[in-house]
């Protein structure tokens, strides 16, 4: 998990500008300023990174980025990507 | 070698008037800061009222026509979400403006995707023989569409035209175009749309065919669509011309948003400094977009002769399409 919320976190930081310094496992989507638009662009990012499918609405301004994490990692295990 | 379209001129033309962002801000509920992150745009042109769109088309097929050296065409497309009037086609106009005398011309509609299938028509055009000239413009005046309230799409949309001479030719010359790729799913023909002034509205309510005369876009609908669309259609023209992504020297994509374009390279695993973009000077200009971009790559020196070019499109039905073509010696 740890590695996986890192990258999320990365990716937040690298493509939308989020102050890493501000950003914890407990800030939503909303917290960090990420409108709808920028979370279909968020969603579609995690799916090139991570390889797996994530629809826009399976996340929302509501998520934290524990909850991101988590998103992904569930998408990974069920892709057969990761145990 | 076999026949087929070669471009051989290029040339594009924006109104006059520049709207900022800062002028947009003082019209609507919206700052530069605002419109620069979420669209990568700073400007946009508008044509002044009494231009319309065969005026913009016209002038940009006169740069391509100088530009090819050529004072008469086969054919004249016109790819436009926005023709002078319902009726008739645009495309004769255009001809008539330019003196073209009786050449064959009609308009091609398929939104933003529609100098893609302006292009494919004309290339279908010379393979078979039927046209050793076609001249495809791209041209809009979106601000006959667009509400100036709408605050989403008025910091989008720009107006202007570019236009390009195809010739007959033969594969592998520098200018050659092709293969395409071009597909449609009108199931999401409300993602994109201006719902009055069809037989639609008008078999639904008769005496009611202006409600809804603005255009209107779901932003988050079309933001996935248009990235993975575009993404697909430029792997199918890639596989079949049997290349790589990253034997592609520029990418141009329809310039719909910079961020649209930045997961559209992301997705393609082409670097965006292999994109060329001018979104951030003229807007989306829908059907124009590609032609003004190709334009904008040739006057800045950007398109090299021989550089191998993909040109991917996504836009309303929904619609899409993607070709490839090698950088022709072009006058500059």
């Amino acid at each position: 998990m740890s590695e996986t919320y890192e990258t999320v976190l990365s990716i937040l930081v690298d493509r939308f500008k989020v102050d890493r310094a501000t950003a914890t496992s407990d800030s939503t989507l909303a917290d960090l300023e990420l409108d709808s638009l920028f979370i279909v662009e968020f969603a579609l990012t995690l799916e090139d990174r991570f390889g797996v499918s994530i629809s826009e609405d399976a996340l929302s301004s509501s998520d934290t980025l524990f909850a991101v994490a988590e998103l992904v990692e569930q998408r990974r295990r069920e892709a057969g990507l990761a145990s | 070698m076999t026949r087929c379209a070669v471009l051989t001129a290029v040339g594009g033309y924006l109104p006059p008037t520049v709207v900022t962002n800062e002028d947009l801000a003082g019209q609507l509920d919206t700052s530069d800061e605002w419109i620069r992150t979420r669209t990568g745009i700073s400007r946009r042109h508008r044509a002044a009222p009494g231009t319309a769109t065969s005026d913009l088309a016209a002038e940009a097929a006169s740069q391509a026509m100088r530009c090819a050296g050529m004072d008469s065409v086969d054919v004249v497309i016109l790819a436009t979400t926005t023709p002078d009037r319902p009726c008739p086609a645009t495309a004769p106009t255009i001809a008539a403006k330019l003196g073209l005398g009786p050449v064959a011309a009609c308009d091609v509609s398929a939104v933003c995707s529609g100098f893609l299938y302006g292009l494919a028509t004309a290339s279908g055009l010379i393979v078979a023989d039927l046209a050793e000239t076609v001249l495809v413009i791209g041209a809009e005046t979106y601000s006959s569409l667009v509400h100036p309230d709408d605050r989403s799409n008025a910091v989008l949309f720009g107006d202007g035209a570019g236009a390009v001479v195809l010739r007959s030719g033969e594969t592998g010359e520098l200018g050659a175009l092709g293969p395409f790729d071009l597909g449609s799913d009108g199931s999401g023909r409300d993602l994109i749309t201006v719902r009055a002034g069809g037989s639609e509205q008008w078999a639904e309510e008769p005496g009611s065919r202006m409600r809804d005369a603005y255009f209107s876009m779901s932003g988050r609908e079309v933001f996935r669509n248009a990235v993975q669309h575009m993404n697909r259609s430029a792997r199918r023209v890639l596989d079949k011309a049997d290349l790589d992504a990253d034997q592609v020297d520029w990418l141009v994509g329809h310039q719909a948003n910079a961020r649209i374009l930045r997961s559209l390279t992301d997705s393609l695993g082409i670097p965006e400094e292999r994109s060329i973009s001018n979104i951030d000077l003229v807007g989306n200009t829908a059907a124009a977009s590609i032609p003004l971009a190709l334009e904008h790559g040739h006057r800045e020196g950007l398109l090299k002769p021989g550089d191998l070019v993909l040109l991917t499109a996504f836009g309303g039905g929904l619609t899409w399409g993607s070709t490839l073509l090698t950088w022709p010696a072009l006058a500059r």
